[in-house]
């Protein structure tokens, strides 16, 4: 027993002191490592949120349902950490269809060079359109995003890139505000990926460039004041691949889009829209592929019964209403799609909205035929 | 109160209006038998699953990631063929041969004008000196009927050698089908078949159809015909661009196409008026009946739906002389320069509704009214045609109401 204890005080007397222990906690296990970041020195700075959105949505088209399903739509998470006084990074990562798709959409240093000018490098949302850069679905005030951001533009269109951005006030209640930024463009899907013909959205997730030529986006947008905005902004480059090993093996074709945008508050209504235009220089022997589109969308909001529900003093509604078009080949009669959009929301709280509603489509084929279909859409959003 | 006026009451509104009035609301269905898309009548759940795959196929359409090309005229079936009707002239393409040459070594016996964006081909040509010949794709419907119509009865209505000296002759195209068709296959098998699809009669099975549309217009190659159509004016023995594998479909799918396109039904006769039932009398009177026979009757089938069936066509389906008025001088099987099968007639109601409102008739989509088709007509029809010219107005209205009709 006495020879117990005296192993047992050795044992005690070789162990570090209290001080020591945690010295020693204090380095990582690996300089860098997982547990070695310099954010976890810095929680507080940094900011984690996102928003979801889940569908009910009951599709038809000439007289059969094609769809009655629940949708999870998306779970998209935002971080945000200001580093330092002049150094942002901000990231978005969206979860859809329950994860079967999972892109970083946003992953963006920002460092202030001047209080006019920021340089931003990353994965940026390009500013083409004001819908592309600011699409979250608790804002967006019906279920669907506009025909031409999702057929035309390919919203989101995220890209790699680098460029500038910034603010300035002509006057007190003015601001003009710009972004531009060279960025890896589109590749070679543009023409060859959707068997529809010309698609944009199918080449865009261009991430290491196809052709080495970079392609320069940028939106300048002016705002008198509360009133709204107006912007003008563009997307032009190579997007094909035409040379590999010193080999020609096409020309170089470009791809370019201009949109209009605006936003304009009166009382409690809202009035938007956007207007797109590209033109694209596609194989002339592949005739079926078209070298202009183009597409818009009018959209007027009136925000009423503010206070009226006594348990949710901060609810309002929303009526809305979307005309929206895409024609996908400017060059021939049918090829397109017009869709009105009818709609009601509840926002019980600004960050959140159940939105309720209805669509009709119409739909023509190359020969100029008419398809007709119609959906009544329920879904809830919110950011958290 | 306040809450139920403004947001339920809408909300409702909205809700009941769309279940209650589904069909104003949320689209309706077409009237059955106005359109050249739906199955026959009755199909099991076997059939309706194999007819959905196959208008599943029908509707696809090929990116060049999935085999389309490297030559090709469309991307898919329904590019040709909008709601399963016949095409417009810019869907349709050049057949070329020389001689009865089918010019295999020079690109024939398709003019195929695109060529697939990745592969950066000049499109091919018709050789110079070549006979070539113009057609718009034509409808696909009944084609199941017109396939069960027994070779005897078709037989029936030859008269090569104008016996009964009207002035209608009327010829089988006897062809050969290829040699992948099985002979358990309507015009499958060796030996001469009767030929009865497409605008010469120049082929005897719906498979071998079926099959070398994918092939030729798209550039699909399938476990029946493995090999791409190559860009042989290029001196290319390689598909340039097109890296899908081949067989680029599978056997199953181009058999359930086929079965797609052998249970389209054919659609209703529209309103019968007074005019339309003159009208008809005129058809039979001066002498379109003769060639456009109204109704033939399907044979025995495994199916019901097509065993035993009246097929209002208005065709012999045989070979007619149709004089220098529509010849293409390009001889297709034993079909002359001169000679087409006689073009079913059901359907013509409905062809402006399927190519956004506008109209094409004959093989080469020259006519744009019936009147101009009619007015082309020559060689075994001049006499028809002649006696249509000699017609008032009024009756010539009543012609018009009744092809209308079809």
């Amino acid at each position: 027993m006495n020879d117990m204890r005296r192993i047992l005080s050795t044992l005690l007397c070789l162990m570090p002191s209290s001080l020591a222990w945690a010295e020693a906690t204090d380095r990582p296990l690996v300089a860098g490592g997982i547990t070695d970041k310099p954010f976890i020195n810095r929680s507080t700075r940094m900011s984690l949120g996102g928003y979801t959105e889940t569908h009910l949505r009951w599709e038809r088209e000439a007289g059969v349902t094609e769809e009655l399903t629940f949708d999870m739509k998306r779970f998209n998470l935002f971080v945000y950490s200001p580093v330092s006084s002049r150094l942002r990074v901000a990231a978005e990562i969206e979860f859809e269809e329950k994860g079967e798709e999972i892109v970083v959409e946003a992953a963006l240093i920002d460092f202030e060079l001047h209080p006019a000018v920021t340089m931003r490098a990353g994965i940026l949302l390009a500013p083409l359109g004001r819908f592309n850069i600011a699409h979250d679905s608790p804002a967006n005030d019906l279920t669907d995003r506009p025909l031409m951001n999702t057929e035309l533009i390919g919203t989101a269109l995220s890209e790699v890139g680098m460029g500038f951005h910034g603010a300035l006030f002509p006057s007190a209640a003015s601001r003009v505000t710009y972004e531009v930024y060279a960025v890896n463009g589109f590749h070679d899907g543009v023409a060859i990926a959707d068997a529809a013909g010309t698609r944009i959205p199918a080449g865009k997730d261009n991430i290491e460039d196809n052709n080495s030529r970079p392609s320069l986006t940028g939106r300048l947008a002016v705002s008198p004041g509360s009133v709204g905005e107006l912007g003008l902004s563009a997307h032009s480059g190579p997007y094909n691949t035409w040379e590999i090993d010193g080999l020609d093996i096409d020309k170089q074709r470009n791809l370019t889009m201009v949109v209009v945008d605006g936003d304009f508050n009166w009382r409690s209504l809202e009035v938007l829209g956007e207007y797109a235009t590209a033109s694209i220089d596609v194989p002339a022997a592949s005739s079926l592929l078209a070298d202009g589109q183009s597409g818009f969308y009018l959209q007027a909001n009136a925000t009423f019964g503010h206070g009226w529900l006594v348990a949710l003093p901060e609810a309002e509604f929303t009526a809305v209403t979307r005309w929206g078009q895409v024609d996908f080949d400017t060059d021939v009669d049918g090829d397109s799609q017009n869709r009105l959009t009818l709609g009601l929301n509840l926002r019980p709280v600004p960050d959140a909205v159940f939105k309720l509603d209805y669509q009709r489509n119409w739909i023509r084929d190359r020969f100029n035929n008419e398809a007709g279909s119609a959906a009544l859409l329920f879904s809830v959003a919110t950011y958290f | 109160m306040t809450l139920r006026r403004c947001f339920l009451l809408p909300a409702a509104i909205l809700i009941v209006a769309a279940f209650a009035g589904c069909d104003t609301l949320m689209t309706s269905t077409p009237t059955a038998g106005d359109d050249f898309a739906s199955p026959v009548d009755g199909l099991d759940p076997d059939l309706n699953l194999v007819f959905l795959q196959g208008d599943e196929n029908f509707a696809k359409a090929f990116s060049v990631a999935e085999g389309l090309g490297p030559i090709f005229n469309n991307i898919s079936c329904e590019g040709c063929h909008p709601g399963d009707g016949r095409g417009t002239p810019e869907t349709g393409f050049f057949r070329f041969s020389k001689d009865g040459d089918l010019l295999i070594d020079s690109g024939g016996p398709q003019h195929q004008d695109r060529v697939i964006a990745g592969a950066r081909l000049i499109p091919e040509n018709v050789p110079e000196g070549a006979d070539r010949s113009f057609r718009i794709p034509p409808p696909v419907f009944g084609s199941g009927l017109i396939e069960a119509i027994p070779v005897a009865t078709i037989l029936a209505l030859t008269d090569p050698e104008d016996a009964d000296g009207d002035g209608i002759s009327g010829r089988a195209n006897w062809v050969t089908a290829a040699p992948w068709v099985p002979a358990r296959h309507v015009g499958g098998g060796g030996g001469a078949q009767l030929g009865r699809f497409s605008r010469k009669a120049q082929v005897s099975s719906l498979l071998q159809q079926v099959t070398e549309a994918y092939n030729q217009d798209m550039g699909i190659t399938s476990e029946f015909l493995p090999l791409e159509n190559f860009h042989v004016q290029r001196s290319l023995t390689v598909a340039v661009g097109d890296i899908a594998p081949d067989p680029e479909i599978s056997a199953a799918t181009v058999l359930q196409t086929t079965m797609y396109v052998r249970l389209l039904a054919a659609p209703h006769r529209g309103k019968i008026t007074a005019a339309v039932s003159r009208g008809d009398e005129v058809f039979a009177g001066i002498g379109c009946a003769d060639c456009h026979v109204p109704t033939l009757t399907t044979g025995i089938h495994d199916l019901a739906q097509l065993s035993e069936q009246p097929v209002p066509l208005y065709s012999d389906l045989l070979l007619h002389d149709m004089g220098e008025e529509l010849a293409d001088h390009r001889p297709d099987g034993d079909a002359t320069g001169s000679e087409w099968r006689t073009a079913p007639l059901w359907g013509l109601r409905l062809v402006a509704r399927f190519l956004g409102g506008r109209e094409f008739y004959l093989h080469d989509g020259r006519a744009t009214t019936l009147h101009d088709a009619i007015l082309a007509h020559g060689g075994e029809a001049r006499r028809a045609r002649d006696a249509y010219v000699a017609l008032d107005t009024a009756t010539r209205m009543d012609l018009h109401a009744f092809l209308k009709s079809l």
